[in-house]
């Protein structure tokens, strides 16, 4: 604060001698007299040096928020994009949306049960093993105790290589629990029009390739008729020649075209049955089982054979050849029922 | 009496109590009076205007005030007072309705320590100088030609020229026969007070508008500004 007395006062502004022997001009206000002491409000340059030193602040401040806000924002959009779509068709059917992390963000009923059933909250957020889990047994415990076939239908991008290898340990660990019964089909597709076909189709990912492949190879199925039919039926068109043996159904389809369900192309694959979830996708003639578990292609020795009879198609339990382990698979021979009992003891 | 200057002993007459011819000295001043209303309110015919009843009013108040003493002609006072009042006019007049006529100020200024009262006035609480010190200030300051619109932008800002400036003013005033010389040569001594102060010639001559008003403010009777000086130069020890 500042004094200093008015030594001239005119209609704008007033001369004022300060206590600091300055003569300053200052706006003149109202009451102010000639001869008068005031205060001067010195501090107006304060705020300027302020305001000089707080711009390139604020301007900084503002840019950062700028910048951070455009990570935030951008990072958000990718980890909600949809980076793959699966379907998980066991009547009633659901099909997820997952992002890059391969975690739900998106959950939707196929049909009329499975949307009387679905609460979508329960299943985002959920890595889309946790999610189809959580379904099979929100299923169990909704009546649908005997859950038998289940196809789980993957389209995700060509260059992706963690769903697949994900797919595939899934399809080795599913269906081994304890009383449980199901029996795992999993395919997928790289081409992203099988996604929108089955949009405009009203069909799962997985039904859509199913209609491809029956379309590759003159097969009933259309859009209109496939959601009548019983998914054990389809599955069989997934083996082409009614087998269920996942390694056959994957070298028929290999050797039959070398195509895929959605483009004939190389796009749609299915996995193979074999654990190792190898690239016996690939050598296809050679490798068409002889036997008719139609597994183990790899390990021709007797003992091998003994003890990996593919009663389960993931050929993980050879070392368990029990009854229980045997239900649970999928049957190796065509047949599908148990005949692969005899198999274990020659 | 138009034109011509009013003696002091007339005005000391009127001031005394002879209304002839108090009421003379303002009759034959009102052409010049509406000369310095025109002057200040840009209008060719006065007569009827607030101002120009402002402007006489203020006529009658500088006779009144007028003191010898000063050595300030009487035109020159009475000029300064009524210019003061049509400033002061003009701006109570801004603050307040423009449609209120001057009839409608007849309570006059605020007091000044209602003012004192309002927190935002922005006045300090201390004695008001008198505004024949003021006058008396502008008045020899005009001896040289000089004007205080003018010093602002001239008045030192660093504070080694302004303590330069104080101790020259300080020689100036402490002296009041070299003081009165400069006000009747109406020239600084540049020379006499580089000399007494062991200082360049150019220096002083330099800051000579500054150190001549302040001289007349510590040779003014305004008490705050000299208490200012004072207390200035004891924190430079000067």
């Amino acid at each position: 604060m500042n004094r200093g007395v008015v030594l001239s006062v005119d209609d704008a502004s007033a001369i004022v001698f300060t206590s600091e022997c300055r003569l300053v001009k200052v706006s003149s206000r109202k009451g102010v007299v000639l001869g008068q002491e005031i205060i001067i409000e010195t501090p107006k340059a304060k705020p300027r040096t302020e305001s000089r030193m707080l711009r390139p602040l604020l301007a900084f401040a503002a840019a950062l928020f700028a910048v951070i806000a455009g990570v935030v924002i951008s990072q958000s959009i990718l980890t909600t994009r949809t980076y793959a779509v699966l379907s998980v068709d066991v009547n009633p059917s659901l099909q997820f949306s997952l992002n890059k992390d391969l975690i739900v963000t998106d959950v939707q009923a196929l049909n009329a049960d499975a949307g009387r059933l679905l609460i979508k909250e329960k299943y985002k957020g959920l890595t889309w093993e946790e999610a189809v889990d959580a379904w099979l047994i929100c299923l169990e415990e909704n009546g649908y105790e005997e859950v038998g076939d289940v196809l789980i239908s993957a389209v995700m991008p060509e260059k992706d290589a963690l769903l697949k290898t994900q797919l595939m340990l899934f399809k080795e660990t599913a269906g081994q629990g304890e009383g449980s019964k199901a029996q795992i089909h999993i395919i997928y597709s790289n081409d992203g029009n099988v996604s929108k076909s089955a949009q405009d189709n009203g069909l799962s990912v997985g039904m859509q390739m199913l209609v491809n492949q029956s379309a590759a190879q003159r097969g009933p199925w259309t859009a209109d008729n496939i959601k009548a039919t019983p998914l054990g039926e389809l599955v069989r068109l997934l083996a082409q020649d009614g087998q269920m043996d996942q390694t056959r159904i994957t070298v028929n389809h290999t050797t039959h075209n070398g195509n895929d369900e959605t483009d004939p192309g190389d796009t749609t694959k299915v996995i193979p049955s074999n654990p190792s979830g190898s690239k016996e996708t690939q050598p296809t003639e050679k490798t068409i089982p002889s036997n008719p578990s139609g597994s183990k292609e790899t390990r021709p020795t007797e003992e091998t054979t003994e003890k990996t009879i593919p009663s389960n198609p993931s050929g993980s339990r050879q070392t368990q050849p029990t009854e229980e382990t045997t239900e649970k698979t999928i049957p190796s021979n065509p047949s599908g029922s148990k005949e692969t009992k005899p198999s274990k003891n020659p | 009496m138009n034109g011509q200057p009013i003696s002091e002993e007339t005005v000391l007459l009127a001031q005394e109590g002879d209304v002839q011819l108090r009421e003379n000295i303002i009759a034959g001043s009102i052409p010049w009076v509406k000369k310095l209303v025109r002057k200040h309110t840009f209008m060719i015919y006065v007569e009827n205007t607030d101002e120009f009843s402002i402007a006489l009013d203020a006529l009658n108040t500088a006779i009144d005030r007028f003191s010898a003493e000063k050595q300030i002609p009487f035109r020159t006072y009475a000029s300064i007072i009524i210019r003061n009042r049509l400033i002061d006019w003009n701006r109570q007049r801004s603050t307040v309705s423009r449609e209120q006529s001057f009839s409608d100020l007849d309570t006059g200024p605020i007091p000044y320590e209602d003012r004192l009262e309002d927190s935002t006035s922005g006045i300090a609480f201390a004695d008001i100088e008198s505004e024949d010190s003021m006058i008396e200030v502008e008045y020899r300051l005009s001896l040289f030609g000089l004007k205080l619109d003018g010093l602002v932008d001239h008045f030192p800002k660093q504070r080694p020229t302004l303590l330069f400036c104080v101790r020259a003013a300080r020689v100036l005033s402490d002296d009041p026969a070299l003081f009165e010389k400069t006000l009747e040569a109406r020239r600084l001594p540049v020379s006499e007070i580089a000399r007494r102060m062991g200082e360049p010639v150019k220096r002083v001559d330099k800051h000579r508008s500054c150190i001549l008003l302040l001289a007349i403010l510590l040779q003014s009777d305004l008490f705050l500004i000299r208490s200012y000086v004072a207390i200035l130069e004891k924190e430079a020890k000067l």
